[in-house]
This record gives structure tokens, C-alpha cells and sequence, in this order.
């Protein structure tokens, strides 16, 4: 359960190679326009904070983890994904807008920090 | 901005022809807060006041629904069974109904599918929770289990958390404020007073919302609903047999369920829950009526926002319009559109498998002018809105009274 420390990890999804759309969450068949042909590829890490909230009252596994932010991020490759920011511990650090980038994984938690001021 | 009856090719609705029309003929809940029973001991005694408000006996009940989300954590699953048992109906088909917040609501859809087909004349739906065994740090890890695991509490997102980022989006997109959020727990904690069966009978100002701790940004303490213990249930009846019990009839006008894409991360819209607009055209639809034929609404407000977003996906307000709504007090009991007149979730308590049939006992009594000092003066139509996780599942009832 190390901190990745790689300067930029990149995010494993899907592309539906029919129409285009991109996911992160497992699916079998495109939501939007039904196609089965699925194809696993890369994101690389970079996107923008589409919206988030600073826990302060976590659940059990991040316990000691807390205050930090959870996050809901546009990849600049057009793909919606979540992530966490340790560290992150009002509001004042953070914005809808900002430009982030995920830096590397906690178990399942994609880690993400603030990249550019 | 309101259609009265939206299109069918615009709700994905198919054309269905009921065989009966289906009534709520009883109704019960418990007190909700913190109890000593088990599920299994409140759920069965809530039951059986249920059968006895509609004046029958349990063995005319042909078949149960029953929700117990959470029965894991008192080592218990398959309830039904145990509760048709303990309420003398062991050898009447039960079901189990999981869909998180919105399990009983779910149930119900169930016994009003069953009834409507013509397969029963008489079901009991049934929900209860006990939360408080838990510990807040344990309810909440097992409530984030009904989130999408993976991606939403594996990144340590919590319920509150959610709903938060919900209410973040709508802050920027159209300047909700917290003082909005702050008038959603006022007037819900004002209505619970009128509530003897709410969790909480306690006043809360402005000054101590804000006082109260941030749980996660923008949501302090008074922004969440409790964890609480408690059961519901309602009997519903085809209309020819609930004509033959009662004189008086609330039918289930509509009965609508719709899904949302389950993680938030793959939503195009944050500030909507799209599966509960669905569900509420759906109902409107059914029921051949419009928003603005609404006079009582009781609404999934998990958290303060959720109402606010509830009350623009009913089409009750315009998008972004709901929280000036509650602000300028249009959705107290007072008010031109009563919302959640029991104290809600926020207030009346949210023991997640009742909530759904305790909001149905809710216009039930209001419906029939039963609601005490909380009554909304003449409704003849109320609307329940129950949503499961952050609207993954979402189910709307309209019920009407018949005289």
C-alpha cells in the first residue's frame, strides 16, 4: 500500500470503437450507443476537476487518511474518472476547474495532486 | 416549463393495461430512532398494525414483500420467511427487495405489478433497518457499500461525500447557496416536530447548522440525515376487493420505476438525478396528470441538496430554481407546494428500508386527512419520490384519494 511516486500514472479503461465514447468504469457494452466492440486502452493521467468534496469524516479504510478530497475529473482525453487527494483539506485548496494529474494508486484509490498552480 | 402528460416516446414508455387498479387499504411505522428490537421484531409488529389499520386479517395477505437492506449486519438475511412466520403466514410466498435507499419503494412496485397483473388481490410490503448498533464510522463504511465500490468508495467517498460533489456542481452551476441547503434541514426539522413517530423533535436554527461540524465540504452535520432504526409497511388491494373493505379508497394512480447511470464519474449532468426525472414523467404520465396537479410530495432528501434537485426533477421548479423555492418557504406545510411534511428523511429519520413504504404511510394519512398537525389542508393527490444510492434505482408513486 505504498504512495505511487511516478511523475504521471496512467488510468486503464475502455473506447467503443463505434462511436468513441471513453470509460473507466467496467462495462461490456457501450452506454450510449450499444455496441459490444469494446477495446481496453490507456488514459494518461491528466484532466481537470469536474467537481469534488473534502471528507472530513471518512469511512473506515481512510481513517486516518483524513481530511482529504475526493474527486470527479475530466481527462483531457474526454473521459470522466474519480480519484483522491490527500492533503486536500478545505476548500480554499481546491476548485471546479482546476488542473490535476494523477500521480499514482493507493489499493483502488487513483491519486491525484494538483499540477500547475 | 411543465407538460400535463409527457409524450410516451419521450419516457421510453410502453403502453401497459392493468387488470385492476391497485389501493393502499392499510398502513403503518414505527416509531423511528434509536430501538432495542431487531429488524426481524420491528418489521413483523409494524406489519401487523399495518393489516389491522386496513381491517382485515393477516391471512387474507396472498403474498409479502419485504426489504431489510442492511439485515447482514444482524447476521441476517432472508427475512421474508421469518416475518411471514412470526405475523402466522408461513406458508405464503415472500421476497426479498434489496435496491439500497430505495428497497421498499422497489416492494412496493413489486406488489402493485403483482396486483395490477391479476396474480394477488391483497399484498404486504414491508421495510425496516437497525443502523444503531453500528457506530457512525461502520453505518458509514456499510452505506458506501452502495455506492459503485470501485471507483466512488475506493477513492474515499462517502455517502455524504457524494451527494456533496452533487451539491458542489449545483453551487457553481446555479449559485445554490448554503443558505438554501440550510432551509431544506429548517423546515423539515419544523415539520418533524409535528411528527410523534420522527427521530428527531428538535428545533434547529440557522445558528446551529452552521455551528454544526463540516461532514464533507459543502455539507456541515445538519445537512445529512440520521442513521437511524425503524419499519414500515402498507397493504395495498385490488380496488374491486379494497371497495369491499373500505369506504374510502387511496388508489396507487402510478407506480414508476427508471435507472440512472450508476457512477457519477460517467454522468453528463451532476445536478440532476436523471432516473428520478424518468420515473416522475413516467409517473405523471401513468396517473394523467402533471406537476402542478401535486398537493403533498414526500421526497428522498438523504441530504439537503437531494430535495432540492428532487423538487426541479419532479418539475415541481424550473432547473436551479429549487433551492429559492425552499428558501421563500413555497414547500413548508403552509405553503403552495408542501414537501416532506413528515420531517423527511432529514428529520422523520432514514431507516434505509423504510423509508419507501414510511413515506407512502405518509400521504396515506394525509390523503385521508389523518396527518394530524401536519396536515396539508384538502390533498387529494400526494407524490412519493425514493431514490437508492445516488439514484442508481429510482422509484415515483402517485396516489390519489377515491371517494
Amino acid at each position: 500500500m505504498q504512495e505511487g511516486t511516478a511523475k504521471q500514472e496512467d488510468i486503464e479503461g475502455v473506447q467503443c470503437t463505434e462511436c468513441g465514447l471513453m470509460s473507466t468504469t467496467y462495462s461490456v457494452v457501450c452506454r450510449r450507443c450499444l455496441s459490444g466492440k469494446l477495446v481496453k486502452r490507456k488514459f494518461d493521467g491528466r484532466g481537470r476537476v469536474r467537481t469534488f468534496t473534502i471528507l472530513n469524516v471518512p469511512s473506515e479504510s481512510f481513517a486516518a487518511d483524513a481530511p482529504y478530497a475526493y474527486v470527479i475529473v475530466d481527462l483531457h482525453e474526454g473521459c470522466g474518472t474519480s480519484g483522491w487527494m490527500p492533503g486536500i483539506k478545505s476548500a480554499v485548496d481546491l476548485a471546479i476547474g482546476d488542473e490535476v494529474v494523477c500521480r499514482g494508486r493507493r489499493g483502488d484509490a487513483a491519486i491525484f495532486v494538483k499540477t500547475g498552480g | 416549463m411543465s407538460l400535463a402528460v409527457a409524450p410516451a416516446a419521450a419516457t421510453g414508455q410502453k403502453e401497459v393495461h392493468p387488470v385492476q387498479k391497485v389501493c393502499v387499504i392499510g398502513s403503518a411505522m414505527s416509531k423511528f430512532g434509536k430501538m432495542n428490537e431487531t429488524s426481524r421484531e420491528s418489521i413483523a409488529a409494524t406489519s401487523m398494525k399495518a393489516i389491522e389499520d386496513a381491517g382485515i386479517g393477516p391471512g387474507e395477505i396472498d403474498a409479502s414483500f419485504y426489504s431489510n437492506a442492511f439485515g447482514v449486519t444482524e447476521s441476517q438475511l432472508h427475512i421474508g420467511p421469518l416475518i411471514n412466520t412470526a405475523i402466522g403466514l408461513p406458508d405464503k410466498p415472500s421476497l426479498s427487495v434489496e435496491s439500497a435507499c430505495s428497497s421498499s419503494s422497489a416492494a412496493l412496485n413489486e406488489a402493485y405489478a403483482h396486483i395490477a397483473a391479476g396474480l394477488e388481490e391483497i399484498c404486504l410490503v414491508a421495510g425496516g433497518e437497525k443502523l444503531s448498533h453500528l457506530g457512525t464510522m461502520s453505518a458509514t463504511t456499510y452505506f458506501a457499500m452502495g455506492s459503485d465500490f470501485r471507483y466512488e468508495a475506493a477513492n474515499g467517498v462517502t455517502f455524504p461525500g457524494l451527494y456533496a460533489s452533487m451539491a458542489v456542481a449545483h453551487m457553481k452551476k446555479f449559485g445554490t447557496t448554503q443558505d438554501m441547503l440550510a432551509s431544506v434541514a429548517i423546515k423539515n426539522h419544523d415539520n418533524a416536530l409535528k411528527n410523534p413517530l420522527a427521530h428527531f423533535h428538535k428545533k434547529l436554527t440557522r445558528e446551529a447548522y452552521m455551528e454544526s461540524p463540516v461532514v464533507a465540504y459543502p455539507f456541515h452535520l445538519y445537512d445529512c440525515c440520521p442513521f437511524s432504526d425503524g419499519a414500515a409497511a402498507v397493504v395495498v388491494a385490488s380496488e374491486e376487493r379494497a371497495r369491499k373493505i373500505r369506504d374510502e379508497v387511496v388508489e396507487i394512480a402510478a407506480s414508476e420505476r427508471a435507472g440512472t447511470t450508476a457512477t457519477l464519474q460517467d454522468r453528463e449532468d451532476l445536478t440532476s438525478i436523471a432516473g428520478a426525472a424518468l420515473a416522475g414523467d413516467r409517473a405523471y404520465r401513468a396517473a394523467r396528470i402533471g406537476p402542478e396537479d401535486i398537493d403533498v410530495a414526500e421526497v428522498h432528501d438523504c441530504f439537503t441538496i437531494a430535495e432540492i434537485m428532487a423538487t426541479e426533477d419532479l418539475r415541481f421548479f424550473g432547473k436551479g430554481e429549487g433551492g429559492r423555492a425552499v428558501q421563500d418557504g413555497v414547500t413548508r406545510i403552509d405553503g403552495k407546494l408542501p414537501v416532506n411534511p413528515s420531517g423527511g428523511l432529514k428529520a422523520k429519520g432514514h431507516p434505509v428500508s423504510a423509508t419507501g413504504t414510511a413515506q407512502i404511510h405518509e400521504l396515506y394519512e394525509q390523503l385521508l386527512g389523518k396527518a394530524g398537525d401536519r396536515q396539508v389542508e384538502g390533498a387529494e393527490i400526494g407524490l412519493a419520490h425514493n431514490v437508492g444510492a445516488t439514484g442508481g434505482s429510482c422509484s415515483v408513486h402517485i396516489l390519489k384519494r377515491r371517494r
